[in-house]
């Protein structure tokens, strides 16, 4: 569903950081992105969901929309959203006075709208809400709360994976989202997010460490540095890198 | 027809600064004597500011525009008239002075090769600095009084990367006098970059009898200083007290300061930090208790004018009798000043129904990478926590002594400095003794 | 229109200048032109005692400075104080005798006066310039008893009314604004709920400012005797033009035992071009007292336009167990300037006040909240609450908050809060990669942050006043 191809981006008025990558990602498939500090995967993740901060100087991204491809590239921030591709972001956004249920709903029926579904009214998507809110583990208490204001660290990615339980996208990247979490936070978000995966989507998991892939293993493992894809494989090779370094696939390389 | 804004000062100012120019001629320099005059100037062109004045808006301070001040005369004073003195420890670099005169007898120094101290009389040489000009922009018609009539000012410095081990206390002290007196407390402290130290500058009375202590104080803090600073104001009832204090901060320097204002019939500080450097932070504590029919004004100024600076106010006030409050603090967040962070909390407790607070908390953003927050709330005693202590068998009077102690420990318990905090705590009892 | 004025008028959509024939007095203030004015309304004598009283006290003062806003002296000689169409300068006319040019200048604006397309369930007094065009509803309100006409023709039909109320909020010696008000308000809105009724439609006044080198002065008066309450709203734009032109009204509101007004705005007067030339300056004197006993006044208001808006709507709460609300939202773009907030005056017990006050800065606009909390001696067991908060949008912008809170009551309990924040690309971002446009993420954080203000608003006004922040909203941030 997603073919990128020789993608190039940089920082506006910066040097390129992404410098030519190549990526398929098919239905059903978790793929896992694995690369040292500044070598490019936050951008990876941030220029998939188009965020205006960064500039693609080459290549294309296809995304497949009702079974015909179609230049995500060219599509505004919300659009690809509506598509499908949802963006777990590493530091969530702190967003003062939107009540976590008002911005859901917004976010829900919008997608709805975009793709033809009509929207659910207040009190139908509070009872989806509640389902939802059970397999992160919240309560109620959390929707009437400000988006990501005065969340712990593990309360925020907890909400990124809520969101992304609400608005079922095609298309999931997690940016780090194992960072900052302790042990008991990993478990609820990894298993969170394993159940959320079904034959019909897929998973890009961009991670420093191999944490998440303890609870969710990987179909095909990427390692980027500087820049580019420089080794592809399965499950083992996350394993490779944990004990073995990221220089040992540098020097492999 | 409208009050004006200003009052002009009586003749008996000129009087006061005619006798004590004339005095310094052959002491100070002819730049430091052409500041003095100049600085007389601009107080009598400026008079003393009245209630229409903003900054004066809760304060009148006119009557001292008649007041027939002088200089007070000096009687030999030992170190027995002043074992009484408050924070006096023989451990700490102590520099004494009575109605603004050095008394090296009464003082402690330890380690002069560290911490220097001079007089400004022989800073302010033909080739020294205009001490004015320090705060041209800003100076009140006190400061401007203050730098005409200082006796013995003082240059304190710690030099660059130095560790001061032993806390650092400035006594100003005003002795009994017959007549009305002024004293003009003038002090200037500056830490070179890295350089670290707790100081502590306390103004007491020798007596009961009145004064007019004005008082302008600078601290300069060069880049990575840290300094714990304490303000003690422990005036006798009868005094008036005036003070400027100006902090200003370059950067990743740290500053934790306690401002304590307990004494003076009148009593008004201005306390100014200047963040100019980035990366400076500030934890800025305060605490006034006030009785009788004591006026006690705090203004506080926080400037953020670099980025990443980070600021944290509380200021607590109990007041009782027939006691008025006011608290005026300002944060202030210049364009450029990105990631600030400003947080101020003044909370003031009413112990009669015959007291008043003014509280003017403020904020003045100019830049939208902010996070400022600030809060006020004056309320009594809380009735449901009385209960609670009367449920457990504790009367009424202990219970409210209990509940007034612990409004006033919060801030005092910000104080690293043990020996600190427990000398202030003493003096803290004392109000509370005579109160409950 | 000049080409420049056009382009501007695109921004400004309620910018455009109606073509009527008008009769002004000539520039300049002195004591004849205040008879002339009170002449022309063939005013009974007290009003023309009360303007000439107002007028030799205003000319002993001089201009206050202290707000927190910059603008050249106003040069008073070079003002019209009085400008009517010529067709209205006979006196109040029924509906059908209006120019039409007026009644088309009203439905531009969207607030038609015409029977067949009057805004249902709510009364309208529209002001053009100085004068009252009309009042829409008016038989519904007479069954009820309900008084709701221009101030012109209140002083013709109820004298003794106008005579016991008027000047007893706002004094004319008040301050130096309010004495030039009092010396030469042109018109108004004068409304008065007897003992008992509850308004049952909102009345509406809406005001229009189009001639130019014109000052507007309004005046408008609410009473509510025991037990009575109403639900007022006003309206007002005015043309694009490059000059500064002085709107300088006073409102005043009173209500008796168990009475209750509510009293909203939505202001939204040309504030002048991204260089800050031209705009209105809305120095307005907004006063109510809660008199009577559980009375309570209620302000909400939606300033989002004028080059300097200096106001603050207050309730002095005097009878016991009264209540006082103060809600608003002002939005400051370009380089316009707002110094608003309120007086909450506790006198009697129990006595109860909030403040509520979102101040949305942009561009290099100047937005400050003043307020005033003051508890006096005999305010036992008073309480107030204020929350005021800041959103900044732009670096170049500036956001103050000047509360002021003299408590001199122990009983009182007092809580201030604010806080500053602002809208951040970063934000617009996280809200789009959930799939909404820029336009409803804009909505949702305008919404979010004002939403304690929006409720309170009648429906139909909330729904507008939304509209206009996000209008303005959308082109500040990027």
């Amino acid at each position: 569903m997603l073919k990128i191809r020789n993608l190039r981006a940089k920082v506006v008025d910066g040097p390129d950081i992404l410098k030519g990558i190549d990526l398929d990602v098919n239905a059903g498939e978790i793929h896992a992105v694995m690369g040292p500090n500044g070598s490019g995967k936050s951008t990876l993740s941030r220029v998939l969901a188009g965020h205006p901060d960064y500039e693609v100087t080459g290549g294309t991204v296809e995304f497949e929309i009702n079974r015909e491809p179609k230049d995500l590239l060219a599509m505004e921030a919300h659009e690809r959203a509506c598509a499908g591709v949802f963006l777990a972001f590493q530091y969530p956004t702190e967003i003062p006075g939107v009540s976590n249920s008002v911005f859901l709903r917004a976010a829900f029926n919008a997608i709805c709208r975009a793709q033809g579904v009509p929207s659910v009214d207040a009190f139908d998507f509070r009872a989806l809400l509640t389902e939802k809110l059970a397999l992160i583990g919240m309560d109620d208490s959390y929707l009437e709360r400000p988006v990501n204001l005065d969340f712990s660290g593990g309360e925020k990615k907890r909400n990124e994976i809520l969101q992304m339980a609400v608005l079922a996208p095609r298309l999931a990247i997690l940016d780090e989202t194992d960072s900052g979490l302790d042990v008991d936070s990993l478990r609820i978000v990894a298993e969170g997010v394993k159940s959320l995966c079904t034959p019909h989507n897929a998973t890009l998991m961009i991670t420093h460490y191999q944490r998440m892939l303890e609870y969710i293993t990987p179909d095909i493992v990427h390692v980027l540095m500087d820049g580019r894809i420089v080794r592809t494989g399965d499950h083992t090779l996350a394993k490779a890198v944990e004990t073995r370094g990221y220089d040992w696939v540098r020097d492999e390389a | 027809m409208k009050t004006a804004r200003t009052k002009p000062v009586s003749d008996q100012y000129g009087d006061l600064f005619g006798a004590f120019i004339g005095e310094r001629e052959g002491k100070d320099s002819v730049a430091l004597l052409a500041q003095r005059r100049a600085a007389y100037d601009r107080f009598v062109v400026a008079g003393i500011p009245t209630r229409r004045v903003e900054a004066w808006k809760y304060t009148d301070v006119t009557a001292l525009a008649d007041r027939h001040l002088a200089h007070a005369v000096l009687a030999p004073i030992g170190p027995d008239d002043i074992a009484h003195a408050p924070l006096l420890h023989a451990e700490d670099e102590t520099l004494v002075y009575v109605d603004g005169i050095m008394q090296p007898h009464l003082s402690h120094r330890h380690d002069e090769a560290l911490l220097s101290a001079t007089a400004l009389s022989e800073a302010l040489t033909e080739s020294g600095p205009d001490l004015s000009a320090l705060r041209a922009d800003r100076e009140t018609p006190f400061m401007a009084l203050n730098h005409a009539l200082w006796r013995d000012g003082l240059h304190l410095h710690l030099a660059a990367n130095g560790k001061m081990e032993r806390r650092i206390h400035v006594l100003f002290l005003h002795s009994q006098q017959s007549s009305d007196v002024i004293v003009n407390p003038r002090l200037l402290i500056s830490l070179g970059h890295h350089a670290e130290a707790s100081i502590a500058v306390t103004h007491a009375s020798l007596g009961d009898a009145p004064c007019f202590n004005n008082a302008t104080l600078d601290i300069a803090l060069d880049e990575g200083a840290q300094l714990n600073f304490c303000h003690a104001q422990l005036l006798n009832p009868a005094a008036t007290h005036i003070g400027a204090t100006s902090i200003t901060q370059q950067a990743d320097t740290t500053l934790r300061c306690m401002d304590f204002n307990i004494g003076a019939a009148l009593a008004r500080h201005d306390l100014t930090v200047a963040m100019v450097g980035p990366g400076a932070t500030t934890s800025l504590n305060g605490l006034y208790a006030v009785k009788d029919r004591q006026q006690v004004d705090c203004h506080t100024l926080i400037e953020h004018a670099a980025p990443n600076c980070s600021s944290r106010q509380l200021y607590k006030g109990i007041l009782d009798d027939r006691a008025t409050g006011v608290f005026n603090g300002a944060i202030r967040v210049y364009p450029g000043a990105s990631a600030t962070d400003g947080q101020q909390m003044n909370r003031n407790l009413l112990l009669s129904n015959t007291c008043k607070i003014n509280a003017k908390p403020e904020l003045q953003i100019s830049n939208d990478d902010v996070k400022c927050t600030h809060g006020a709330t004056v309320g009594r005693l809380d009735d449901q926590e009385l209960f609670y202590l009367a449920s457990r068998g504790i009367d009424t009077a202990t219970a409210r002594d209990m509940l007034s102690r612990g409004f006033a420990e919060e801030v005092l318990f910000q104080l690293a400095d043990r020996q600190l905090h427990s000398d202030l705590h003493e003096i803290l009892n004392l109000y509370f003794e005579k109160t409950v | 229109m000049t080409d420049a004025l056009a382009e501007r008028s695109k921004e400004y959509k309620y910018g455009f200048v109606t073509d009527v024939e008008m009769d002004k007095l000539p520039k300049g203030l002195n004591e004849g032109i205040v008879r002339a004015i009170s002449a022309r309304k063939k005013e009974p004598d007290f009003l023309l005692q009360f303007r000439l009283d107002a007028f030799k006290w205003w000319q002993e003062q001089e201009p206050p400075a202290w707000a927190h806003v910059e603008f050249p002296p106003i040069d008073f000689q070079d003002i019209h104080y009085y400008a009517a169409p010529k067709s209205m300068s006979d006196g109040p006319q029924s509906l059908d005798d209006v120019d039409p040019e007026l009644l088309k200048t009203f439905d531009r604006l969207g607030v038609p006066l015409h029977e067949r397309e009057r805004l249902a369930g709510v009364a309208v007094d529209a002001v053009f310039d100085s004068v009252s065009v009309g009042t829409t509803h008016q038989d519904l309100l007479n069954e009820m008893g309900v008084i709701f006409c221009s101030f012109s023709e209140a002083a013709h039909k109820h004298p003794e009314l106008i005579k016991r109320y008027l000047g007893t909020v706002v004094p004319p010696h008040d301050n130096f604004y309010a004495a030039l008000n009092s010396a030469v308000f042109s018109d108004g809105s004068f409304v008065f709920v007897p003992k008992g009724v509850k308004c049952p439609i909102d009345l509406s006044t809406y005001f229009r400012i189009n001639a130019s080198n014109t000052g507007q002065f309004e005046r408008t008066l609410i009473v509510c005797e025991e037990g009575a309450s109403v639900s007022y709203v006003e309206g007002c734009t005015a043309p694009s033009r490059d000059e500064n032109q002085l709107h300088a009204a006073i409102v005043e509101l009173i209500a008796l035992d168990d009475a209750s007004i509510k009293y909203s705005t939505v202001q939204n007067w040309y504030g002048g071009d991204a260089e800050g030339r031209g705009g209105i300056y809305n120095f307005v004197v907004k006063r109510g007292r809660c008199e009577g006993r559980r009375s309570k006044i209620s302000w909400t208001q939606v300033e989002a336009g004028s080059a300097i808006t200096w106001k603050y709507p207050s309730v002095i709460l005097k009878g016991d167990d009264s209540v006082g609300e103060f809600y608003s939202v002002a939005l400051t773009n370009n380089k316009m300037q707002a110094d608003t907030g309120t007086k909450m005056i506790h006198i009697g017990k129990n006595t109860k006040s909030t403040i509520i006050s979102k101040g949305i800065s942009c561009d290099q606009s100047r937005n400050s909240y003043r307020g005033l909390v003051r508890m006096t001696p005999g305010a036992t067991g008073a309480r107030n609450y204020s929350q005021c908060d800041s959103m900044l949008v732009g670096d170049q912008c500036e956001a103050n908050t000047f509360p002021y809170l003299e408590i001199h009551n122990q009983s009182a309990i007092v809580e201030h809060e604010a806080t500053t924040s602002r809208i951040s690309g970063d934000q617009l971002f996280y809200l789009q990669s959930r799939g909404l446009d820029s336009e409803a993420a804009i909505s949702l954080l305008v919404n979010g942050f004002c939403k304690e203000v929006f409720k309170t608003l009648p429906l139909e006004f909330s729904v507008e006043a939304v509209k206009l922040l996000e209008m303005k909203l959308e082109d500040s941030v990027g």
